[in-house]
Order: C-alpha cells, then structure tokens, then sequence
C-alpha cells in the first residue's frame, strides 16, 4: 500500500481526534486548530473522498433538524485500514527522523 | 432552543454547489458550508460571509472539476484493461469481429481513396474553376451515343480572345498519338505528342524545370518535353538545345523541360510542340471555318466572368460561322473540373473517368462496411449474456447505465481501432494491384493531411458508434438481479433485430452474386456472340510508318510466301471498331435530312480475311478495274436506310462528288461495339490507307510466325518498333470496362459473403453453445444427429431463403437498368437466381455445418455435466 500523503495524514488524524463528531464543519475546524491552515471545501471534501475510495475512512449520512446550517451531516470515522496506514506513515517519519536532535536544524 | 432565522448564502452558489453535489453522492458540502456561513454572518456580518461563500463554491467546481477528471480517467483505464481483456478472452469472437471490420474498413478506405482520386481530377490547376473547354453541340447527328465533340476549328481561339471581352486567354491544343522521335540513332515513340499555344502556359499550371514559359514555344521548330521524356532520350544530360528529329516536323530543338504532369489531369503532355507548326505541316488557313475541326479550345476566363453570359455570346458567333455553311452546330463551355467525370463526348483527348462508376464503387463499399457494422451488432449482442454477469456486478456495485453504454461503446471504439490498424495494412498491401487494375496512381499518402485525418478519426468514431450501439443499450438494460442469479434468458434478448440483421446482412451478399453472375453471363454472351466476322488467329499489326503503308503490297506479297500465312488485309479501322462516318443525302426523298454512314476504307483481301458475309452482289474484284475508283459495299442497314431493295445500278451520293457504284450488299455485322445497334456502314476499297494490317496464320508454331513476320517489316522499314496485337485480344479491350466491373462485383460479393459468413459462423457457435444442455437432453432421448444439425440450422436457413426472396427484386432491377447500356444483351433468366440461391446456400449450409456437426456430434455426457 502507498504511504499516506501528508494531506491524509492530517485529515486522518483529525478524524481520530473528533471521534463521533467528525463531520466536515468539525474537521475543517479541527484541521485549522492542528495546523493553522483553512481548507475550502472543495479541498476538503476531494480529500476525503479520496480517503474513502482508498478505504481509510467510512462516511455515514445523518438527517439532523433544527440545526443552523442545513440538515444533512456526513460522518466519518476511520476504518481499520485507516488505522494501519496511519501506524506504518508515523512509523515511516519516526524512522527518517530517527537519531537526529529536535533542533538541528 | 429554535434560533431566529438567520440569513441564507447567495441563492446562484448555492444552486451551484448543490448541481456539483449532485454528482457526488455522499457529500453535505452544502449544508456544511451554510453552518459555517452562518457563523461567518454572525462574527463579520453577511458582505463577507457573502464573499466567502462566493469563494468557497467557486473553488470547489474548480477543485472538483480536476477531480472528476482524474477518476475519470482511471475508469477509463479499468474499461480499456476490460475490454482488452475481453479481446484475449474471447479469442474466437474478436477474431470474426475484428477481421470482419477490418475487410469492411480496408474496403470502404480503398473505395474512398478512389473516389477522392476520382474527384482530384485537374483541380491541380491554380484556375481550375475559370477554366473551361469549348465544345460542339450537334442536334442530330448523333454519333456513337453521344451528340457533343470535344472538337473544334482553328479561328476559335483567337476569335475568342480578340472578341468577348470576359475570356482572359484562350489556346488550341491537338494531340497526336505515337509520334517517333529520333536522337542520334536512338527512336523513341511518344504516345502524348501535343501541339500548343504559347498559352498553354497562362491557362494551365505548368512548371519548366527548365527553359523560359514565355518564349519556348515562339519558335515553331521547338519542342517542350516532359520530365520523364527528357530521362528517358537523354538520361542524366542536360537536354536542353538539343535537336529531336521527327520525319514529318523535321528538327526540333529542345527549348525547355516540363515537370511531368499529375495523372489525374484529364490529358498529360509528354512533349509540346508550337501549334503553329501544326498549321505549317497541314497547310491550313486558320482564318477560315470551313476545314476541318482539328484542335481543342481551352479557355481561361476572367476573374468573375459568367460561363453562362459567354454561352449566351457564343450563340451569335455559332450563327454566325455556321449557318451560313449549313452546320447545325452550338458552342459550349464545359468546366474543365468536370471533363474527367461527367464528360463522355466524341472525341475526348483522352479515355475518362465515369461518375456513375464512383457512385456505383462507394455504394457498394459501403454495403460492404455495412455488412462489417451488422456483424459486430449481431455477436455483440448474440454475446451479451456473456456479459451479464459483469455489468450484474458493476450495476451492484453502483454503475450507471449510462456509465455501462459508454463502456460497451468504448470497447467497440477500441475494436474499430485495431480494426482500423489492419485495414490500413490490408490497404497498404492491395494498393499497388488495385491502381494497375484502375490505371490510376493512388498513394495511401494523401490520407495524412490534417482534413482527411480528423475525417477518419470521425469515421472510426462513427463506425464504433454504430456497430456498439445496438449491444450497448442491450447489455447495460439487463437487470442485475436476474444476470447474476444466471437467470437471464440468454439469447432472446434482440433476437428479432438479430435475424433483421441477418436478413440484411445477406440479401446484400445475393444482391452482389446475382449482379456478378449477371456481369458474367453478359461478357460470356459478348465473347459468344455472332458478330458477324472471325477473331481467331488473326495478328493485327498497326502501320504507323509511312514507309510502311507505302509499300504494303510489297509486304503483303511476302508475308504469304510463309507457309503458315493464310491471308493479308489492310484496312484503316478493324472491324469491330469503326467510328468514322460521313452524310449521305436520302435518294427519293423529300426532307433534306441526311443519314450517317459510317465509312471505312479496306482493301481486296478484307471481306474474306474476317470472314464476312455477303448477301447480294460480290467483293470488290481486282478483275474490274473500275472498283478501284467506283465502288463501294453497305450493309444491310445501310440499304434499308437507303430503301434500296434492288442493288443494280444503284449509287451512293456523297456531297456531289463521287458516285461509287454499289457492288455488293454485307451481312449486318457488329462493327462497333455490343453498346450500339448495327448502324448503315459503307467500305469503300482503297489499298494504300490503311493503319492495320490483319494477318491471319495458322498451325501452332505462332512465335516463329510471328518472328518471321517481324522480320519481312523491319527489312522495309524499321523506324517505328514493331508492333501487333492478336485479334481477340483488341475485340477483348473494347468491354474493359465491364471486365474491370465484373471482378469488381465479384471481389465484393467474394468479401461481402465471407464477412456474412463470419458473422453466420459466429452466431451458430454461439447459439449450439447456449443450447449445449438442451442438445444433450435430446441426445439422450434418441435425437439423431441429423436432427440436432437440423435443429441447429433450421433459423439461419429460414432466413436465408427470406434474404433470397427479398434480394431477388432488388437485383433484377438493378441489373437490368445496367444491361439497357447494351443494345445486344443476354436476357436476366431464372438460371441466375436459382444459381445465387444455390450459391448462398451452400456457403451457408457449409459454414453452418461445421459448428453444428460438432455440437450434434459431441458426447451428451460433457454437455449435461458441464455445470
């Protein structure tokens, strides 16, 4: 399996973080508090949808009512492929940066 | 807690983004985004959400536009690999499928590349559209089906020129065939001799490799010689100012080097020799319009000048010159863009093309693509249920049909392509032979322009289209459930369409053999027929040399000392081909119209040599001397036209001048070609004209004949190569055309079956396979094996015998519209159709038999354990 991009890193652990409340508003959100960078949803959801072909997240449409934005939420959650990509990405950086002092450079 | 209704976003964004969502199914994109504007609206106010919302939509097409394209493509990818691999999978199928394209592909290219050739003719000229060629029109005297002649008199050009205002230039042209030309020793025979104007050059587009356009053809002594020609008298040297003797020009220096005409131009000039030495040979007056019609008229005219007002001009002139000598005759302006097509007049400068043989070709070409396109729809879908189950899994999976329909039309796409691939090799191949068999010089390199290209690609696309479009719609319409339960009735599905197909597909096939047969049985019925005189073992040798005609009757005295010589006979038109004629008033009647006759000078020995028959009086005799100057034989016709019953006495009034005695009355013979009736002929005896010379011999040793006959000319005269054809072989060349015609049909018929039977063979394999089980279980029950073979066949065999039924009329009208061009003709009998049936039956029955025995044959136990 190809290693994660860095981009789907980020999404993947956002999801991770959210839990049950992963939906797009949520992750773009959370997204902006890790990294400081705003997606536009264009972005964010070609994104996920390469994520969700790939099989590292599964969505899950939800009717909600009253709610101030519209009334449909997509929910993602990661899914154990996911999970393993994520294990062998983080693997794969602590190995490039394995030895070398925080502040070298 | 129900909040205050908060602002919505822009209503444009957010169609839009809800129409971009609408192709990405699991997506809150929009309702998303309105949660976040709302806050926005809540922190910075609604001009900004506003602006945000605005940006955010925007990108997202953007965004997604580039995303959609990149899946896009990778399905592509997964459909390419699929239909590749339904190619190797299918080994069998995609081999009828692809060949059988590609035969009907390589043949439609071929046909269109002819037709393109066809249509190429003199468009090569830079004014091509302005130029035209003036041409007689003749009311009434109709010669040999046509009352238009290419040619025209002397004073035509000039007067044109000097007159009308709108002609720009105008020149005189004059072809003459097989001139002799001597350089050092060395002869040379140039088959396209031309006289010209200095014009010339200003009419057409003609380029010099050397020499000077505008002088080189001032001095009458001078000569222009092709590219080719000059190669071939002087190889590598430079030959210009050298001196080319010719026995009736005299010496003529080489003033410049023509680049060698295209071979499409409706006439091609190997040499050029000033006009004026033409009229300086003949003597002629060119200012006046009595004698003779000797050369063509070409004229450019102005830029926006009408043909038609010139026409309407031209009238004045013909009245004019004509009227007051008693010629019935109307100038016209043809276009020389339409001489090599449309133009089938008397005297052409050179043999034409026929638009209806275009027309004829590239309908039958299509025919046979057709038949190519009806094979792929009919294993297409014949195949289908093959198929089931992967559409079954892509529609689960979440396919759109129209996701399906283009990939069906997809593959089919791909499979035209390869086909395409083959074609163009097939094409490639068959070429060369196919330009010797037209005579024409087509090169595959013309389909590389970019306009011809995007045609083809066009064409492909099409032919993808329509031969996947059938199967497509049927497969991706299956319903998933049924195809992957394996339910699917298998094989009914477009089974009417499919025999429609089949019909279709060899009423073409019968339509093709019957006109083939028919193409056949009519050049059998010409070669058979009683023409009236003999073709065997006759040597026709051409008398081109003066010296030659001169002293004929000394080479005839020596020819028959040879054992094997039979007899020798001179005359200026062999008998199957006399095309001159002369107007003879009608004795004893009262209107002044007068009748053709067609005229041919022979000698003594001509009657008895081609053995023709008379029916009253005798041949003309050495033993009266008066038949030398007096005397003439007709034929029957001419002698019912005549109304003569009784001969004595009786002469032939020609312009007052001569009045031959009639001495003997010919059978009708077909002097001209099976095309035209048997017209009133007259043979006037005249021992020193004549251009043939007709040698019939005998015994077996013809070579040595031959030798020895080559040997008594040379020792007279040999300037001129020896040259002689057999007899049969010049009555042969008259019907060509209809050869060329009938292996044309043939080829067809030959490429339109075997595509026909690929696709049969196709369908009954396919068929004995679905039916494998029901075939064991009557096997089992004691069906024979000529029952299963009957079982099998049965279907295809119904419709064969509808394709016949239906072909037949179809057929017969068709062929007996093309026998109305003979005026002797063999009638279209019951033979043929019953020959064609049985023809297509057998292929059929063979094709069929082959699968059929082989699943009637097989053991019942494989084919009921096979699940």
């Amino acid at each position: 399996m190809k290693t994660l991009s860095i981009n789907e890193q980020i999404f993947l652990v956002a999801i991770w973080w959210l839990q049950d409340d992963a939906y797009g508003v949520r992750i773009r959100d959370k997204i902006k508090e890790m990294t400081g960078r705003a997606f536009t949803f264009g972005t964010l959801y070609n994104t996920l949808d390469n994520l969700a072909k790939k099989g590292h997240v599964k969505s899950r449409a939800v009717q909600i009512l009253n709610q101030a934005g519209g009334n449909k939420r997509v929910y993602y959650i990661i899914t154990e492929t996911g999970r393993k990509a994520l294990r062998e990405a983080r693997d794969l950086q602590e190995a490039i940066w394995k030895g070398i002092f925080k502040y070298t450079f | 807690m129900r909040s205050s209704p908060s602002p919505s976003p822009p209503k444009p964004a957010v169609w839009l983004v809800r129409h971009l969502e609408r192709y990405r199914a699991n997506h809150a994109m929009a309702d998303d985004m309105r949660e976040v504007f709302t806050r926005i609206c809540r922190e910075r106010g609604y001009i900004s959400a506003c602006v945000w919302y605005w940006m955010q939509s925007l990108d997202a097409i953007v965004k997604n536009t580039f995303h959609s394209w990149k899946w896009r493509f990778i399905m592509f990818k997964s459909y390419m690999k699929i239909a590749l691999r339904n190619i190797q999978g299918n080994k069998w199928y995609s081999l009828i499928n692809i060949s059988g394209l590609a035969l009907g592909l390589a043949c439609f290219i071929l046909v269109s590349l002819f037709v393109k050739y066809e249509l190429s003719y003199d468009k090569h000229h830079k004014h091509s559209n302005r130029i035209f060629r003036i041409i007689n029109y003749q009311p009434e005297k109709n010669y040999m089906n046509s009352d238009y002649f290419a040619w025209t008199q002397g004073p035509l050009a000039p007067t044109l020129i000097d007159r009308y205002p709108e002609v720009e230039s105008a020149v005189r042209i004059n072809r003459h065939h097989n001139q002799l030309i001597i350089q050092d020793e060395d002869s040379f025979l140039i088959n396209d001799f031309y006289f010209a104007d200095p014009e010339i050059f200003d009419i057409f587009t003609l380029e010099l490799l050397h020499g000077n356009a505008v002088s080189a053809l001032n001095n009458p002594d001078s000569i222009i010689i092709s590219d080719t020609t000059a190669r071939k008298i002087f190889g590598n040297k430079n030959p210009m100012g050298k001196i080319l003797k010719h026995d009736n020009l005299g010496d003529l220096v080489v003033t410049g080097v023509l680049q060698d005409m295209p071979k499409n131009s409706h006439f091609r000039m190997e040499s050029i020799v000033p006009f004026n030495k033409f009229i300086e040979i003949r003597e002629l007056n060119t200012d006046s319009w009595t004698p003779g019609w000797y050369c063509y008229t070409y004229c450019l005219l102005k830029e926006g000048a009408q043909p038609e007002v010139l026409e309407e001009k031209l009238v004045g002139l013909s009245e004019e010159v004509y009227k007051k000598n008693n010629i019935e005759s109307r100038l016209k302006l043809q276009p020389i863009e339409r001489i090599h097509l449309y133009s089938h007049i008397n005297g052409e400068i050179s043999d034409n093309g026929d638009i209806k043989n275009v027309i004829v070709f590239f309908s039958i070409a299509f025919l046979v693509l057709i038949i190519a396109c009806i094979n792929y729809m009919n294993l297409g879908t014949a195949q289908s249920a093959q198929r089931g189950r992967e559409v079954g899994v892509r529609k689960v999976v979440g396919a759109q049909q129209r996701q399906l329909v283009m990939q069906f039309l997809g593959e089919s796409i791909v499979l035209t392509f390869i086909a395409f691939i083959l074609a163009l090799a097939l094409v490639g191949i068959v070429l060369p032979a196919f330009n010797v068999f037209f005579e024409r010089d087509i090169n595959l390199n013309t389909l590389w322009c970019l306009k011809y290209s995007l045609l083809l690609l066009a064409f492909i696309l099409f032919t993808g289209i329509a031969s996947g479009s059938y199967p497509a719609f049927i497969i991706s319409s299956f319903k998933p459930i049924a195809s992957l339960r394996g339910t699917l009735r298998q094989g009914t599905k477009g089974f009417a369409l499919r025999s429609v197909l089949v019909v279709f597909q060899f009423s073409i096939s019968i339509i093709l053999i019957i006109s083939t047969l028919v193409v056949k049985s009519q050049l059998v019925f010409i070669e058979n027929k009683d023409v009236g005189f003999t073709k065997d073992r006759i040597v026709v040798l051409r008398l081109r040399d003066r010296e030659l005609r001169r002293n004929k009757e000394t080479i005839k005295t020596k020819l028959l000392n040879h054992p094997r010589v039979l007899s020798v006979a001179g005359s200026n038109y062999l008998p199957n081909n006399m095309t001159s004629f002369n107007r003879y008033p009608i004795p004893d009647s009262s209107d002044k119209s007068l009748l053709t006759i067609y005229t041919a000078y022979v000698d003594y020995d001509f009657i008895n040599l081609f053995n023709i028959q008379l029916t009253q009086g005798r041949n003309f005799s050495r033993d009266f001397v008066s038949d030398q100057e007096n005397a003439v034989l007709i034929n029957e016709s001419a002698a019912r036209a005549l109304g003569w019953n009784k001969l004595e006495g009786q002469r032939l009034k020609h312009r007052g001048e001569r009045y031959p005695e009639i001495v003997g009355v010919l059978k009708d013979f077909n002097f001209q070609s099976l095309h035209n009736e048997i017209s009133p002929l007259c043979l006037y005896l005249s021992p020193t004209t004549s251009f043939y010379l007709s040698v019939k011999i005998k015994g077996n040793e013809i070579s040595k004949t031959l030798k020895y006959i080559q040997g008594r000319i040379e020792a007279v005269s040999s300037d001129y190569p020896f040259e002689y054809q057999f007899f049969d072989d010049v009555f042969d060349q008259t019907y060509r055309n209809e050869q060329k015609l009938g292996s044309l049909f043939m080829t067809c018929a030959f490429l339109a079956v075997f595509i026909a039977c690929l696709g049969l063979l196709g369908l009954v394999a396919f068929t004995a396979e679905q039916r494998t089980k029901e075939i064991g279980i009557r096997k089992v029950l004691g069906a024979s094996t000529a029952n299963i073979i009957l079982l099998l066949s049965k279907q295809f065999l119904k419709w064969i015998i509808l394709a016949n039924i239906l072909s037949w009329p179809v057929a017969y009208y068709a062929m007996h519209r093309w026998l109305q061009n003979f005026a002797y003709r063999v009638n279209i009998g019951i033979g043929i159709f019953v020959a064609s049936t049985s023809i297509a039956f057998f292929i059929a029955l063979t094709t069929l038999s082959y699968q059929s025995v082989k699943a009637a044959t097989s053991n019942p136990v494989d084919a009921l354990r096979y699940e």
